[in-house]
């Protein structure tokens, strides 16, 4: 179009003029020129290639190519001269295309679309135009538009969130009805598991059969409302959870993007598991266990909190801390606000508070805090709580009981320590504490070695590690530091403390300041030193003599004094040098001491010197004797009389120095100057002010006199003080006194007082020195002690007297294994067993190591059912329950146990008890009884049946005579009136013999030994008449047996039992009766006795009832029939078994029986 | 139905001088044809069984009526009564105890055992007449309401 305007325009006006006006007015850029340059263009064209101006265009076409860079779009190449379009519409091409040129001004790259055609004039190509189009906006445009589209595609195919886009399909109603995939990109194909192929183009009734419809009713809500619609669905299909989001697309698509969920499902499952056991966790838990927010409402809790407060663990859900328990609150609110604000756990808080709802018991508890989050920011507070009510009371009873200690500990004058069995120190007194000036921290253990010299400490340790290795008392004396950088000595001794069992627990030491006495020690060494310094450089001449008065040695001074060497005078007899006038004197004084006369001589004498002159000299001699009172040597002082003053200022300084030792004591000292021994209470006495204070005076507040001494004395110990002063007066001997005294305010103390007397060179007491001390509260403490342990020992003892003496068997178990911790004397003793069998027994060892059996004897007791067990184990009351125990030789015997638990204080089980008594006795008796009363009723059974039977005889026959009277029919009345005779004899005959049986086993004579073989002669004495009317040859072929028990009794059994085997004999030609013994291996290899016969014998089916009362076998027989049952009571009554053997009728007879304590003769 | 005079009875009874005088009275009072008399509970088992000595049928016909004492030796009365109440045959043969135990015991064991009737010897003779006079009287009540004769003929 615009080419042919331009034609047009050049065809009609020619002129440059015009034709720039109208290119001008163009919108694109127009160039027209030919092989050699550009000849017109407008400011467009200028300005797309940014050139200045006409000038800049107007070089060879080719060199304009090079110059704006013109080249082709897709490749970059630059466009050779002959491929330039315009180039090519000078040669007559019309050429339409783009390329790419740069601007010269901006640099920029432009795009071009070219429109290039050829000025042809009457057949001849006169240049060409060229009208360019700047299409870069387009372009770019277009290459934008290429990259969003491959972004599509790439997020299309790529993304993990499927995406759908469907077409609706509606019905004929116009409500949707199906929806026809269009698109799903492979994520969406995969997540929905089926192909894409299979899927595009589809729609889903084609797809899915079967498909809810519920699920077209999202699509059709969204479809009405167009609002975007989020939800999550289960495939049927996949078995997987789906988050859908549908977009409604136009009028009637929609798409869809959806992804998987089922892991968040999942998860959100697990949390629901998470959350159930979690609250399972709160509703078992065996402590207060409480999560509350942040306003302290309950959000879970343990099954037993709520029940505090009558609700249960539903109710009290949001129910708020405050509102339920005030008191509780007071001790728990703090520490949850700072648990909720800081975030910091409090672990096991403690505190005193009432059991909530339980009206103000108070309880204690202990109790964790710590925060929990809730989510979204929230916090709550976790609160674990246990009752710690026992704990802590038991914890205060020994802080009670350590605090006890502690006092008495700290109080005492020692330092004390203890230490762990392996010595370990674990605790010092405060004592200890004070002198060293340390803490605990610092000596704990071995820290200790700090405070030690380094001289010793070596020493020390060895010394004590051997002593703990050894378990044996330990003792040592060391100097250990004290705050004042000073060392002072110390004794220390350390005892080893063992438990019940004997084994070293602890140790307990103590450390003694002792100081004093080293100095007092030192002070003594110190003096020898300066004796022997004195000796040498003594103001006076010092000797020793020996026997013969010769010197042994002899100090510096004599030397010097006498001026002889000391060689000189070793040896030599004081008479040589002594002036010939005083030697018989000389003589004389030393035979006094040396014979013991007198054990110290002053005098004074004259010596003779080298010189040959004489010094005057105070001698003073003293005696030195053996442990015999035999004479060693003399020591003698030579004093240079003029020298005598200095040797008086050396006593005065001794004086000194004890008095500074009495001061270091501490102690409240008296003294009473002895001025007259006779009249005792007029001595003058001073009191230090410490003595003061403990007669309860301000110190110098009272005058001070023995009199008021003697006033405060307690009344019954003054005698004893008076005489104690006397004696020690007497015997020279200073005492140890203890005694009361009245304070001044009227309190009784009870003081401790070392006295002392002080003699002249003389002999004669000149003071009495004492130091006091009160020692009350040391008494009192000792003696609450040993009233304690008194108590204790008591209790004891009484146990211990109880479980010697009692007659019956007790066992004491520990809880809670019913370990047996003591079993009674009389227990053990009937047991017979070794002590290891008995005591420190568990439970489950008690059936079988004891031998405990069931009441049937048979079935082993299990250990829970035993009655000790039930009481330890279960606090019951045993009563009366029968049990069996084994003695060592296997009897078992049958006991009647009643046991308890043994309860503290508390209403705890600490043990059981048991009570157990043998009634192996008495289970006899009552068995002895039953069969007794067995017997007395068939006994009276059958008495009254067969007393009976003769009374209705004699009745009935009587009345028969009387008839006969009448009839006068004599022989009819003398045959009824021996009915009646033998009725009434039988009668008289059965009571004899119930007689009889009632008296066996009544003690009507003592048991004795007897030999069987003389019992059966005088049975056989006895029945003599009826053996040999019979013809019985008698065999005796007994053992020599000793049967015991009643000899009457005896003769009785053999009597019957031969006049039953006469008897029985029936008629048998040769009758025989064999009496013997033999032993039953069956019977424990008992002696049986026997009888014997070869008569009618007895039908086993009888033999049953042969020894039953009044029981006869045959009714024609003689007798009552109480012969055998006679015999059977005997040897019941001998505590022995009688049976019967017979081979059956017409084969004999043997009757055997056992006594108790039969024995073989020796 | 046989009459009181016709009956064959069966006697046990240990003490001579007991069987003496109920022997008289039966007489006395024309009860029973023909008594026998037996003195231990063995030998009344062995006539009812046909044991021992009466192994032959003829020599221990079938009483009608049996008089049992309680106290018997070998076998005891009770232990008698209940064999005979044991055995199919026997059983329809009534059995009097007679007896002078009055322990409330052997009563209860008596009837427990089926005795059909249970007399205690009186201490006093007409009582013991009188007793054995009603026995007649007894004896016809108790056919005519008890059916089970015929088994024995």
């Amino acid at each position: 179009m615009v080419y042919i305007i331009i034609m047009k325009q050049l065809k009609a006006e020619q002129t440059s003029a015009q034709l720039n006006a109208v290119i001008e007015a163009m919108p694109e850029a127009v160039y027209i020129g030919n092989m050699h340059g550009i000849t017109h263009c407008n400011t467009a064209a200028l300005k797309m290639l940014g050139a200045n101006s006409l000038k800049d265009l107007q070089e060879r076409i080719g060199e304009l190519g090079r110059k704006y860079n013109v080249r082709w779009p897709d490749s970059g190449r630059a466009l050779r001269e002959d491929e330039l379009q315009f180039t090519r519409a000078l040669n007559g091409e019309t050429v339409i295309e783009e390329v790419l040129a740069t601007n010269a001004e901006t640099g920029k790259d432009v795009y071009i679309r070219s429109a290039d055609a050829p000025v042809i004039l009457n057949g001849e190509i006169l240049g060409a135009v060229a009208i360019n189009s700047d299409i870069t906006e387009s372009i770019l445009l277009r290459q934008e538009l290429e990259k969003t589209k491959d972004k599509y595609e790439i997020l299309f195919n790529s993304i993990e969130e499927g995406f759908a886009h469907y077409q609706a399909i509606y019905d004929s109603n116009g409500i949707l009805d199906d929806l026809l995939l269009l698109d799903i990109n492979p994520a969406g194909a995969k997540l929905s598991g089926r192909p894409r192929k299979e899927q595009v183009g589809k729609t889903w009734k084609q797809v899915w059969t079967g498909i809810e419809d519920s699920l077209f009713d999202i699509y059709r809500e969204v479809d009405k409302s167009g609002k975007i619609k989020r939800f999550e669905h289960f495939s049927g299909v996949t078995h997987r959870w789906y988050s859908n989001k549908i977009y409604k697309i136009g009028n009637d698509q929609f798409a869809v993007t959806f992804y998987d969920i089922t892991e968040r499902k999942d998860a959100e499952e697990s949390l629901k598991t998470r959350e159930a056991q979690l609250d399972a966790f709160f509703a078992n838990s065996p402590a207060i266990l409480n999560l509350v927010d942040e306003k302290f409402c309950y959000i879970n809790t343990d099954r037993v909190t709520p029940t505090y407060y009558g609700l249960d663990r539903e109710t009290i859900k949001g129910k708020s801390v405050r509102d339920l328990s005030k008191d509780f609150l007071e001790q728990t609110g703090a520490p949850m606000k700072r648990v909720l604000e800081t975030g910091e756990t409090i672990l096991n808080a403690e505190f005193e508070a009432p059991v909530p709802g339980k009206g103000g018991e108070l309880a204690y508890w202990r109790t964790s805090f710590f925060r929990v989050p809730l989510g979204n920011d929230k916090w709550g507070v976790g609160v674990i709580s246990l009752e710690v009510t026992d704990i802590k009371i038991s914890e205060q009873k020994l802080r009670e009981s350590e605090n006890r200690f502690r006092l008495l500990a700290d109080n005492i004058s020692q330092f004390a320590w203890i230490a762990d069995k392996n010595g370990e120190i674990q605790w010092y007194n405060k004592r200890w504490y004070d002198y060293t000036d340390t803490t605990f921290e610092d000596v704990a253990g071995w820290g200790w070695k700090k405070v030690h010299h380094p001289d010793h400490i070596n020493r020390v340790i060895d010394r004590f590690k051997n002593a703990v290795a050894k378990k044996e008392q330990w003792e040592d004396t060391f100097p250990m530091l004290g705050k004042d950088g000073k060392y002072r000595w110390f004794l220390s001794r350390a005892l080893p403390v063992r438990d019940e069992a004997g084994n070293v627990s602890n140790w307990f030491g103590t450390n003694t300041d002792i100081t004093e006495r080293l100095q007092t020690e030192e002070a003594l060494k110190e003096n020898e030193q300066r004796l022997r310094g004195i000796y040498d450089n003594a103001a006076v001449g010092i000797a020793e003599t020996d026997r013969e008065h010769r010197y042994i040695d002899v100090n510096e001074r004599l030397c010097r004094i006498l001026k002889y060497s000391r060689e000189e005078l070793k040896g030599r007899n004081v008479s040589e040098i002594t002036h010939p006038d005083d030697r018989q004197k000389t003589a004389m004084l030393y035979k006094q001491l040396y014979n013991g006369e007198s054990d110290i001589i002053n005098y004074e004498k004259r010596y003779l010197k080298k010189d040959g002159t004489d010094v005057w000299v105070h001698v003073t001699k003293s005696a030195i004797y053996d442990s015999k009172g035999n004479f060693i040597k003399s020591i003698n002082t030579i004093e240079d009389i003029t020298e005598r003053k200095d040797a008086e200022n050396a006593v005065r300084r001794s004086d000194a120095i004890l008095k500074q030792a009495g001061n270091m004591a501490n102690l409240g000292a008296w003294e009473i100057e002895l001025i007259t021994v006779e009249e005792f209470n007029k001595n003058p006495l001073y009191w230090s002010e410490q003595v003061f204070r403990i007669f309860g005076y301000e110190p110098g507040s009272v005058y001070v006199s023995i009199d008021l001494f003697f006033r405060h004395m307690h009344p019954d110990d003054r005698q004893k003080i008076s005489a104690l002063i006397d004696e020690a007066i007497k015997n020279r001997s200073s005492f140890n006194m203890e005694h009361r005294i009245r304070r001044s305010d009227g309190d009784e103390r009870i003081v401790d007082e070392h006295v002392e007397i002080l003699y002249d060179q003389k002999g004669e007491p000149v003071r009495i020195t004492g130091a006091i001390q009160d020692i009350t509260e040391q008494k009192s403490t000792e003696k609450k002690l040993y009233e304690a342990l008194q108590e204790a020992e008591e209790g004891k003892n009484i146990l211990t007297a109880l479980m010697e003496y009692i007659p019956i068997g007790i066992t004491i178990a520990d809880a809670p294994d019913v370990n047996i911790r003591i079993v009674s004397r009389y227990g053990q003793n009937l047991l017979e067993k070794p002590d290891d069998q008995i005591t420190g027994i568990p439970a489950p060892e008690h059936s079988s190591k004891w031998g405990i059996y069931r009441s049937d004897a048979l079935t082993p007791g299990q250990p829970e059912e035993l009655p000790l067990s039930r009481a330890t184990m279960n606090g019951e009351i045993v009563k009366n329950e029968e049990w069996y125990v084994t003695r060592s030789d296997g009897t078992l015997i049958p006991i009647l146990c009643n046991a308890a638990p043994i309860l503290d204080k508390k209403g705890k089980i600490n043990g059981g008890v048991i009570g157990w008594q043998d009634i192996a006795d008495l289970k006899r008796i009552e068995k002895e009884m039953q069969q007794r009363n067995e017997e007395l009723s068939r006994f009276i059974y059958t008495v009254s049946h067969d007393l009976k039977s003769p009374l209705v005889t004699i009745k009935m026959f009587t009345s028969y005579l009387r008839d006969d009277f009448k009839t006068s029919d004599p022989a009819q009345f003398e045959k009824d009136l021996a009915y009646v005779e033998n009725a009434a004899d039988k009668m008289g005959t059965l009571l004899n013999e119930i007689l009889q049986v009632s008296r066996i086993g009544r003690k009507e004579e003592p048991r004795t030994e007897v030999s069987l073989e003389k019992i059966v002669k005088e049975a056989v004495d006895l029945l003599a008449g009826t053996i040999s009317k019979r013809g019985v040859k008698l065999i005796i072929s007994a053992a020599p047996v000793i049967i015991y028990g009643y000899a009457q009794r005896f003769r009785q059994l053999f009597q019957n039992l031969i006049d039953n085997a006469v008897k029985f004999m029936g008629d048998q030609p040769n009758p025989e009766i064999e009496i013997g013994t033999y032993i039953d291996e069956g019977r424990n290899d008992k002696i049986v006795i026997f009888v014997r016969d070869n008569g009618i014998g007895i039908d086993p089916q009888l033999q049953h009832k042969l020894f039953g009362l009044f029981e006869k076998l045959d009714p024609k027989s003689e007798g009552t029939g109480i012969g055998l049952a006679i015999v059977k009571r005997i040897v019941d009554v001998h505590g022995g078994k009688i049976w019967v053997s017979s081979e059956g009728e017409g084969k004999g007879t043997t009757f055997h029986f056992t006594l108790e304590k039969t024995r073989i003769k020796i | 139905m046989k009459s009181v005079e016709n009956l064959h009875i069966l006697y046990v009874e240990d003490d001579p001088a007991h069987a003496e005088f109920t022997v008289r009275n039966f007489r006395k009072y024309r009860i029973g044809k023909q008594i026998i008399h037996l003195d231990d509970g063995l030998e009344a088992l062995d006539y009812l069984f046909f044991r021992g000595k009466y192994s032959n049928h003829e020599s221990a016909p079938r009483p009608d009526l049996i008089v049992l004492d309680l106290r018997l030796p070998k076998v005891d009365g009770l232990e008698v009564l209940k064999t005979i109440k044991e055995d199919e045959l026997l059983r329809c043969i009534p059995v009097v105890i007679l007896t002078t135990s009055e322990a409330d015991t052997d009563i209860a064991r008596a009837y427990s055992y089926y005795a059909n009737s249970y007399l205690q010897k009186p201490l006093d003779v007409s009582k013991f007449s009188e007793m054995i006079e009603s026995f007649g009287l007894y004896w016809e009540l108790w056919n005519k309401y008890a059916g089970c004769n015929e088994a024995v003929e």
